[in-house]
This record gives C-alpha cells, structure tokens and sequence, in this order.
C-alpha cells in the first residue's frame, strides 16, 4: 500500500496535473474559449498569487529547496529517501522552469500544479525521514 | 429439406417486402412530383388583386440576398413585392437541429398558415416549387406560384430593397469580385477566424481568400478594438487602404461582422460581408482553394484612422448614452439569461446581469448563438421581423441606438444589419458587458425587466 501511495503521488500525481496543464496549453492556440479563459485567469493572477515580487520568491524558495534536497542526497545513505530527494529535486527545477516561462497561456496552472507537486513531496520526505529515524 | 423450405419462404417474403416498399416510395415521390406540377400560375393581375387581403399571404422563396435587394436570376429590379414575406427555399435545406420544428414555427411567425391562399414566387422556376412541395406535404390546399419577373419588369410596380443592402453581399458578387479582378481597383477577399492556426481557412477557402485572425483586430482581457495605431499597422499588413473593397467572411459569420464594424470605423470605405457565412460559399458551388495565401502589405492606408470615430463607442460615451433617456438606447444583444443575470455566458466573465437601463434587444439561445437576427440559413433575418421584435421591448430606431454584448462580437453583427436597414444614429459599445462588470462602480441590474 506504501509504495503503491508512492507511486500514486510521485508519478501519476504530477503527470496528471502538469499533463492536464500541458493539454490546455496546447488548446489555447486552437480553442478560443480555452485561450480566452486561460488569458483572464492569468490576468487575475497576475494580480493576487502570481505577482513579479511573488514570482521572485517562489523561484528563490524552490531554488533553496533544490539545493537543500542535493545536500541531503548526499549525506543521506538510504536508499528510498535518496530516490525521493532525487525525484523532488528534478520537480523543484522543473518548477524553477516554468515559473521563468511567464508568456505560457497556462502560465497559473502550471504555477500551482508545481507547488501542490513540491509542497506534497515535501510532506513525504519528510515523513520518510521520520518513520526510517534510527532509535536511540 | 425442410431447412431449405423455410429459407426460401424467408428469402420469398423479404423480397416481396423491398418490391412493395420501393414501390409505395415511387408512389410517394410521383405524387410529390404531380402535386408541384399541379399547382396553378397566377397572373399578375390575380396578384395584384389579392396582395394586402387578409386570407392571402404573398411569399418570396428566392434567396435573402434576393429579397434585401440584390437583382439576380434576371430580374430587372432587386428586392421584393411590397407586402410579401419571405420563406428562402435555401432554408429546407439549412443544417439545422429539429427542422420541421423550427420551419413551422418560422411559417407561422410570418403568417404563412394552411387556411390561406399561399402565392409562392421566384425567378428561376425552381425555389417556388420546393416550396409548394414542402407546403403541400404539410397539407397546405390553395397553393400558387408566380413569377416575380414579370412584377419587377413593371416599374409602377412597388418594390422593396433595404437602404444599404449591398452591404451584405451574395456569393455570386464575391465570385464576379474575383473573376473581374474588381475591374483594377484594388480589394481584398478575407476569410476571419479566431486563431493562427486558420483551422476553417485551411480546411478550404474562397479563391485567394487570406486568413485574419480576430486577434489581429482585439485584446484581451477586455477584449476591445486595439489602439488606431495598431489598428492602422493591422491594415497595413493586410494591404487594406481606405479605398479597398473588403470582403469579409467566415465559418461562423460574427467574426467577420467583427473585423467589418472595425474596417469601417477605420474609415475603409466599402466593407461587404458574405451573407451566410462561409456555408452560403461552399453550397453554391464555386472553387474552394486550398493553399495558404499570404497576407501583402501595403504602406499608407490612405485617410487618418479613425474616420467614423462614433461608429465604436467606449465606456464613456455608454454611461452618456444612458443618462440620455430621451434619446438614446443602450441595447443588449445577448440572450435572455445573460440579460437577466442567469448566467454570465463566458468562462472569462464572472459577474452577471446587465447596465442598468438598458433594453434587451434579443440574440439567441446562448452567447454563441443569434438566431433571432438570422434566418435558417445564417442569412439576415428581415428588417421588418427585427423592427418589431424591438418595439416590443420599447427599441426604436428614432433614437440613437448602442449595440453591446459580451466583447463586442454579436452587437457587431447586429450593428452592421441595422447599418443595411438604413438606420443611421447606431453605434456598437465595444467593450460591453466584459468592460462594463469590469469596474463595480458602474450600476448593474438583475431579473426581469421592470415595465
């Protein structure tokens, strides 16, 4: 059941969400509704969650996390937390990517498919971390 | 054996079966056909007689275009009998969901009913008698043609057509465009679509026909005209001048009624729009092209943009035009549940209801929708069936009238309609409702109307 959770939220998860924005990025240059809607979401955005200043943190706290993720990939020795860290850490640059990609129609969807991804992951992580703490 | 006997009685009886069907459906089509070929000629003095009388209904079957003003098919002189309505013969054959439905309904909206005497014209012989053969399926008795040739020949004779109709344009006109090369003054055949992908244009367009996409014309998020900089930058690139012939058409029509209302707010000075849409090209039977033709720019457009600066207004001039209750409407072209406050009829709009103040002026079933401004057939609907459906909301078109909708599209079409109808104090609000919910200062009102 575990790894089977793993799997789910590690794989399907994040193929399914950063998929599904992929797919109506790919429809906003075909569907007018689509590319319309996905203008006046941007547009709202752009004023609450997604501003310049909150675009800049966004990209610092995931560029920090990455660098904390390969930091502990190598003190760390076991196995599975290590495949996580990796796993986490190629999400965390992804999500450096495409918040740098501010002229993408889905440009929201993707910001919060990535923090929903990364904030997730981080969760596992750590309680990976927790239930494999060696007793003293 | 007996196996064999059974087999043969089965193969016996469905070939009788097929025999007997196929001839009763030969019995069904002879009779169509003798009852068309029954139905009497008036004269033109029996039409003259009858026209106006109450149990008589005088119907033009030709083509809209025909019947807004256009002289085809030989006749001398364009528009309609006064005092006829129209029912197109091009209109059985529309694509439309539950036809016989909606063509009843269209029948007894213009009074053509089973106890009247029903004279069906045309000018090709042909449209009249599809029509007398659908009427008379439905059980319609006294049926007659007659031939509008001989009334259009007589010049005491009233005839109809709508100030402006050149406007909108039949496919034949497009076709003589091209083939007479405009006799060497320049214009421009566009097919409009959202998208730079042309999805419509590639499938198959008029000949040299290039694509603009509405994005050429418009931004978001309000959705309102570009700047007149960029509007002239726009024509330039498409080599637009002010004295181009624009001709203008699309898969769905309020498209290019969109680029037309700009084209002539810029000051291009002869806008046509194909009426009907890119289906009335493809069913009449000219060369569909294929391959992709590309824009050709040209340096000056030839006038200062704006040239008719009241023909688009913006939100300024909307709130003018509401204080001014005397004389000026600002009129809703939505659907009913837009208007209403419903629905907001757009994924990229959330508030609904409408300006306080303004009337509804009808549209359609949805925000893609006009059906209550065209015919089956996407054509124009007839100006006296749109004079009365405003007057019955308290529109009239002795007041300077606002057209808006949602961004602009569907008040478009209209506007250019009332534009062929000969109204002259018209404007479109560009920036409608999505302008106008913008801002929660400006006043919004709910519900049905208060009388």
């Amino acid at each position: 059941m575990g790894k089977f959770l793993r799997w789910l939220v590690f794989f399907i998860f994040p193929l399914v969400v950063i998929g599904g924005a992929a797919i109506l990025e790919n429809l906003s240059s075909s569907k007018m509704g689509v590319n319309r809607y996905l203008l006046f979401k941007k547009t709202h955005y752009a004023t609450t969650v997604f501003t310049p200043e909150r675009i800049k943190l966004y990209t610092i706290l995931l560029i920090v996390g990455l660098i904390l993720c390969l930091f502990l990939y190598f003190k760390i020795k076991m196995g599975s937390t290590r495949r996580l860290l990796i796993y986490l850490t190629a999400y965390q640059a992804i999500g450096v990517v495409l918040l740098s990609l501010q002229n993408l129609s889905a440009y929201p969807i993707f910001g919060f498919g990535i923090a929903i991804i990364v904030i997730l992951q981080y969760f596992l992580v750590v309680v990976v971390l927790v239930k494999n703490k060696p007793c003293k | 054996m007996k196996l064999n006997r059974k087999l043969f009685l089965i193969g016996f009886l469905f070939i009788c079966s097929i025999l007997i069907s196929a001839c009763s459906n030969n019995e069904e089509a002879s009779e169509a056909k003798d009852s068309t070929d029954e139905i009497e000629v008036l004269t033109l003095a029996d039409l003259q007689e009858n026209l106006g009388k109450d149990d008589w209904a005088v119907v033009d079957t030709r083509s809209n275009d025909a019947w807004n003003g256009w002289a085809l098919d030989g006749v001398e002189r364009g528009g309609h009998i006064k005092g006829a309505v129209d029912f197109s013969a091009a209109w059985l054959t529309a694509d439309v969901d539950k036809m016989d439905e909606k063509i009843s309904e269209v029948l007894k909206t213009k009074g053509i009913t089973a106890d009247k005497n029903i004279v069906l014209y045309d000018a090709n012989g042909k449209d009249a008698k599809e029509v007398a053969g659908y009427l008379t399926k439905q059980g319609f008795e006294n049926v007659y043609t007659f031939d509008v040739k001989e009334w259009a020949a007589n010049k005491e004779l009233a005839m109809e057509s709508y100030p402006n109709y050149e406007m909108v344009v039949p496919a034949t006109w497009i076709n003589d465009l091209i083939k007479d090369n405009n006799d060497g003054q320049p214009y421009k055949v566009f097919e409009v679509s959202w998208g730079d992908e042309a999805e419509d244009y590639k499938k198959g367009h008029i000949p040299g026909a290039v694509h603009i996409n509405t994005d050429e014309v418009e931004e978001g998020p309000v959705w309102n005209r570009l700047s007149d900089s960029e509007l002239e930058a726009f024509a330039l690139k498409n080599g637009i001048t002010a004295d181009t012939t624009v001709a203008l058409y699309g898969a769905d029509p309020t498209a290019a009624y969109r680029v037309a209302v700009i084209l002539k707010y810029m000051g291009v000075e002869d806008v046509r729009v194909l009426n009907g849409g890119w289906e009335a090209w493809s069913n009449s039977g000219y060369e569909i092209e294929k391959k992709e033709n590309q824009k050709t720019a040209v340096k000056s457009f030839g006038a200062t943009v704006p040239v008719n600066p009241d023909y688009i207004i913006d939100l300024e001039e909307a709130k003018q035009i509401l204080a001014d209750k005397e004389n000026s409407i600002l009129v809703d072209i939505r659907s009913w549940d837009e208007f209403t406050g419903k629905v907001s009829g757009y994924d990229y709009i959330e508030p609904k209801g409408r300006p306080a103040g303004s009337l509804w002026g009808h549209a359609g079933s949805d925000a893609m929708h006009l059906e209550d401004y065209r015919n089956l057939d996407n054509t124009m609907r007839n100006s006296d069936e749109i004079l009365s459906m405003w007057k019955a909301e308290g529109i009239t078109p002795d007041k300077q009238l606002a057209f808006y909708c949602g961004t602009g599209w569907r008040a478009a079409e209209v506007l250019f309609y009332a534009d062929v109808m000969g109204l002259e104090n018209i404007k479109l609000y560009d920036g409608g409702w999505n302008e106008w919910s913008m801002d929660p200062s400006n006043p919004v009102e709910t519900g049905e109307p208060t009388k």
